[in-house]
């Protein structure tokens, strides 16, 4: 289902057998790139932008503050930049002519395991070898530890997993059900029973604004409590 | 067999989600009811467990796409 349809091909790259293809998805994140380092840049010369930036600033920090335990800036800077890269991708799916990027499982993926592998990166670096002690939760008699460990680790591994399929599926049901409505205008005779469906195509795309700001939100909420937690969750 | 299969798949998630979003708005409701000061945090927690709800049934939905495209 991932793979249902093939994306149209701009040119073909490779590298070392590696299909490295630019596709429409790659096209339309980088313009979302370009869309949001341009804004960042645009701030540092107007003040309007600038007051725009202050809101984003002060809507991460108030959001995602209560999860992530530390008040370097960095962090703020890296999950504003992921909020907004994510937004602007799931919105770019109802701008006519472009599709949404995390409409497909490999963006989701990348972006999962890139959270998971920094996670852990977080965690080793704080701890050490420590690291390991994650998966066993304080207060577990340690003969029970080889019934804990793997539960433990397939909780952890299940992340991942679920923050890609997560975003991906919120993406692709919302345009799928979209197609069902037009395909209803399509398939209604009279034309007064054609405006039933439009109507549906209206809600749903507005609805689909809303699914776009909640799933990026949510994908940057896990990702500063995945990392907060491999920090000092558990330890 | 296969589209009866996805119609199961998407009906009992469906079921299940409809349920627990009704738990999760009705007891925010409550404890809005109860303190009102403090909607900030009951809005940002009701839409936490929304999305996560909302989830499950999302991925029943990809079962029930993978099971029609055979």
């Amino acid at each position: 289902m991932a793979s249902e349809h093939a994306h149209s091909v701009l040119m073909h790259l490779s590298l070392h057998g590696v299909n490295l293809d630019v596709t429409k998805p790659v096209v339309v994140m980088w313009g979302v790139c370009g869309v949001v380092f341009s804004f960042l840049l645009f701030a540092n010369f107007f003040q309007s932008f600038r007051r725009v930036e202050r809101l984003l600033f002060d809507f991460v920090h108030d959001a995602f503050a209560s999860s992530l335990h530390t008040k370097k800036t960095i962090w703020f800077s890296f999950l504003a930049t992921l909020f907004l890269f994510i937004f602007l991708c799931n919105v770019s799916g109802l701008i006519p002519y472009s599709e949404s990027p995390t409409g497909s499982l490999s963006v989701t993926a990348a972006m999962a395991v890139f959270v998971f592998v920094l996670a852990q990166l977080v965690g080793i670096y704080c701890h050490g070898f420590g690291h390991l002690k994650i998966l066993t939760p304080s207060g577990i008699p340690w003969l029970m530890y080889p019934f804990i460990i793997p539960l433990e680790l397939i909780s952890q591994l299940a992340r991942p997993f679920s923050l890609a399929v997560r975003l991906f599926a919120n993406m692709f049901a919302g345009h799928s059900v979209m197609l069902i409505f037009l395909g209803l205008i399509t398939a209604a005779t009279f034309p007064l029973l054609k405006l039933l469906p439009f109507a549906g195509v209206v809600l749903l795309s507005m609805f689909e604004i809303f699914v776009a700001f909640i799933q990026a939100f949510i994908f940057t909420y896990l990702a500063s409590f995945y990392i907060s937690d491999a920090a000092h969750g558990a330890h | 067999m296969n589209a009866i299969g996805a119609g199961i798949s998407i009906a009992l998630a469906a079921l299940g989600v409809s349920l627990s979003l009704a738990i999760v708005y009705y007891k925010t409701l409550d404890s809005i009811t109860r303190q009102p000061d403090m909607v900030g945090t009951f809005r940002v927690l009701m839409f936490i467990g929304f999305a996560f709800i909302e989830a499950i049934a999302l991925y029943a939905l990809v079962v029930s796409f993978s099971i029609i495209n055979g």
